[in-house]
């Protein structure tokens, strides 16, 4: 089954007009829109921002794709609500002040944005959250595919969220020097994209995802070998972060050694979900929104992760 | 393509295997024997169904490393009785593990946090590098073997349920063989406070769908199912517990916390999940309710069977009388209980029912009956509105 | 201090607090009508609302509100409310 992508929208660190990211310090925060005209001020109020993020980037992209409501909302967090998670944690665990309220509890729970959208749009549609660290939006793309396959709904929104809070990057910089992460490290990011899927033909079509667990990586070699002997032009946008975990990449290196490549997450910060941003850039480099001087115009973008010890992914999106 | 249980574990306060479990609800000896204060010494004293376990025994008893949250620690212990339960060799197959869980390593996650928030440089930092809910999955697969696709799912109260949904999707799309699906979750401070502040403890044992119910206790625990296709079950000569011939996930959309009064979201679960199977509610002998003994689930529940049960409705019983409310771990504790009633053809008992509900003439058993039983239904719902049922049925 | 002094300052505190707890940022205590009903039509809050009052009541003012019915008699506005407390306090 031929799957397409129908509508994106994007909250991230990255300035699509001049493609280059807007914070340069060793942390990437998303530029906000004025959510005001995109949520209920009184909603609004109770809303930390990765719900914020969510919600408004969902709305977007539903308008954009045309949808009035879709028919299953399946969202990927790699860390969920940390705002609200840390603001509970950190009440509860000071005995002088134990004042904790029960909104930072309600909304701790990787499900929020999901649910959120689902009484957003008042739908009853098939709703899930997927959250399995770096691999979680893979893991979200694969149900929306398996959605679409099993031929019984037709139109999915998906989208990947994670949010950067102080405590996260105090506490993740301290883990790093605890671990000792190299020098180069482009910094901790966040973002939410989200995207419109379904079999109606758009110009992005989504070709192929690949979750590879063969201990060399054999499948995903063998599919860029396999595709560039098309000799069609290609971007590749690869998730490296600049840092110890990048020696994953060397696997592969033999064979995309000198394809025009972006390291995307120059752009958006290390974070979980940036796959979604990835997915979400692809899109837009496709639709000739963005422009990289590497490549103007390419027909493919495949986005690459590798990850010590964890599955490797692939997603190919192509425009005809 | 059908989906069979191959196999199953089950951890919680009544025992540390399926045969314990069983023999506790049969039995009507329940596990709400702890006090909150045993797990946080500044909250008021609400009775919870702890297992007696401590982490250091649980890591003794699953031969790992004590350094593992609890939530892993207990999934651990079901994941493996599931594995050997079913006789297969995991690495001869492509095997996954699909896990749901709310808290998470939040257990190790407060313990850092208990000597940061009095000290920022303080507290062992390695306590937070399982914090994360997939972090948990991970070492549960590595240490069963069903390493081929991991992954965790998150939907509050219905994580586990929306785990077996999904790994037996994974199965008919030809893309598993063996799935170990299902759910764990440890009590932790984090989460009996949060219940605390959303005013939903009940300060007494609790009373599912009785007209005096004030609100849930809290439990821990795990509980996994070994998911085949029919085509590995017949190579392998596989015992075969039951079909898993149903599910349905749908939302409430409703409120963040609550569901509607009417059920909309759990009728949907319930009715997609039977016709999926192409039955009629008729023929459905026993429901596993959610049950959660808070005025507004209970009503919502009771209300949905209701009206999807027009002429007759089902043997039900919420077995949270007996494990108290595992959180994301309900749907995998209460798919094992399912299946052990369809295989004892037995009902389960709901404790300390007395009075049914206003206006609903709901009557939970209150014993275990004998009965003929073809198809048993395992509700879980959760906040955000995520309700997911699951239809088992006899082979 | 009289008694009505001592109620206009609980009175005050109160709308700072739930100013502060319910995030409505863009609203003063003076904004606030003592009278106005909390819920609904006056100030538009809803049952999450509702809980972090109860919850805030609990907090600061040390009362537990175990009656459903008590509880929204007392929060029908920041007045009943305050006149509650003083009740529970006495």
């Amino acid at each position: 089954m031929d799957l397409y992508i129908n509508g994106t929208s994007s909250i991230s660190a990255f300035d699509s007009q001049h493609g280059l990211p807007l914070d340069n310090a060793d942390r990437f925060t998303c530029t906000e829109p004025d959510y005001k005209s995109i949520i209920d001020p009184r909603q609004l109020r109770r809303m930390s921002r990765i719900m914020r993020m969510g919600l408004a980037s969902a709305i977007k992209t539903l308008k954009v794709a045309n949808v009035q409501v879709p028919q299953a909302v399946i969202t990927a967090t790699g860390l969920g609500c940390l705002e609200d998670t840390g603001n509970f944690l950190v009440k509860m665990c000071d005995p002088d002040n134990r004042m904790m309220n029960p909104t930072a509890f309600i909304q701790s729970i990787h499900n929020t944005m999901g649910g959120q959208i689902a009484m957003h749009l008042k739908s009853n549609c098939y709703n899930n959250t997927f959250t399995q660290d770096v691999l979680s939006f893979e893991h979200a793309l694969l149900d929306t595919i398996m959605l679409l396959e099993e031929g019984t709904i037709e139109s999915v929104l998906l989208g990947g969220i994670d949010e950067l809070t102080v405590l996260k990057h105090e506490l993740t910089s301290r883990l790093s020097k605890a671990q000792k992460e190299s020098e180069g490290y482009y910094g901790q990011g966040e973002g939410s994209a989200f995207l419109s899927i379904s079999g109606l033909m758009s110009s992005v079509k989504l070709e192929k995802l690949i979750l590879s667990q063969h201990p060399n990586h054999s499948d995903i070699s063998d599919y860029f070998s396999n595709h560039f002997a098309l000799g069609e032009k290609t971007l590749i946008l690869k998730g490296k972060n600049g840092g110890n975990r990048d020696e994953a990449y060397k696997l592969t290196e033999f064979i995309l050694g000198t394809k025009p490549t972006i390291e995307y997450k120059k752009y958006c910060g290390d974070y979980p979900t940036s796959c979604a941003f990835a997915t979400w850039l692809a899109s837009e480099v496709l639709k000739q929104n963005v422009v990289f001087d590497a490549i103007p115009q390419p027909k493919h973008v495949l986005i690459y992760h590798a990850y010590p010890d964890r599955p490797h992914s692939l997603i190919h999106l192509s425009t005809c | 393509m059908k989906v069979f249980v191959a196999g199953m574990g089950v951890f919680t306060a009544l025992g540390d295997n399926c045969a314990g479990n069983l023999s506790s609800l049969l039995g009507k000896r329940h596990g709400i024997l702890a006090s909150s204060r045993d797990i946080d010494t500044l909250m008021g004293d609400f009775p919870i169904a702890k297992i007696a376990y401590t982490n250091n025994e649980l890591a003794a008893k699953a031969g790992i490393s004590p350094s593992w949250p609890r939530t892993a620690l207990l999934g651990v212990i079901a994941a493996q009785e599931a594995v050997a339960s079913s006789g297969l060799d995991f690495t001869k197959y492509r095997s996954g593990f699909i896990s749901g869980t709310t808290v998470g390593g939040m257990d190790s996650t407060e313990n850092f946090f208990y000597s940061y928030s009095k000290n920022k440089s303080a507290g062992h930092i390695s306590r937070i590098i399982n914090h994360e809910c997939g972090k948990i999955s991970h070492l549960i697969a590595e240490n069963i073997q069903a390493t081929n696709f991991v992954t965790t799912l998150n939907t509050a109260c219905s994580s586990a349920a929306n785990a077996i949904a999904f790994a037996a999707r994974m199965i008919k799309s030809g893309r598993l063989d063996i799935a170990v699906a299902g759910g764990t979750d440890a009590i932790t401070a984090f989460t009996l406070n949060g219940f605390n502040t959303l005013l939903l403890l009940d300060d007494e044992l609790n009373r599912p769908f009785d007209a005096r119910r004030k609100g849930l206790n809290l439990g821990e625990g795990a509980g996994y199912l070994v998911l085949v296709s029919e085509e590995i079950a017949r190579q392998n000569n596989c015992q075969i517990l039951a079909e898993l011939s149903g599910y349905a996930n749908a939302s409430d959309s409703f409120h963040q916390t609550a569901l509607s009064d009417e059920g909309n979201g759990p009728y949907l679960a319930m009715e997609c999940a039977i016709k999926m199977a192409g039955l009629s509610a008729s023929v459905v002998g026993y429901i596993n309710l959610h049950g959660t003994a808070t005025p507004n689930n209970d009503l919502s529940e009771g209300n949905a069977i209701l009206r999807l049960f027009p002429v007759k409705i089902p043997a039900i019983s919420s077995t949270k009388s007996f494990t108290g409310h595992t959180l994301g771990a309900s749907g995998g504790v209460e798919a094992v209980y399912s299946v052990l009633a369809l295989i004892n053809q037995t009902t389960l008992p709901n404790l300390r029912f007395e009075i049914p509900m206003p206006g609903t003439e709901l009557f939970p058993e209150t014993e275990a009956r004998k009965i003929d039983l073809q198809n048993v239904l395992s509700n879980s719902f959760g906040f955000g509105g995520n309700c997911c049922s699951l239809l088992f049925s006899k082979v | 201090m009289s008694n009505f002094i001592v109620m206009e300052q609980l009175i005050f505190n109160l709308k700072e607090q739930i100013i502060e707890r319910l995030n409505l940022s863009e609203t003063k205590p003076e904004d606030i009508d003592s009278e106005a009903p909390l819920f609904g039509d006056g100030l538009g809050l809803d049952s999450i609302d509702a809980l972090e009052i109860i919850v805030l009541l609990q907090q600061v003012y040390g009362i537990k509100i175990t009656n459903a019915e008590e509880g929204k008699k007392a929060m029908k506005s920041v007045k009943t409310l305050a006149e509650y407390i003083t009740e529970k306090q006495a």
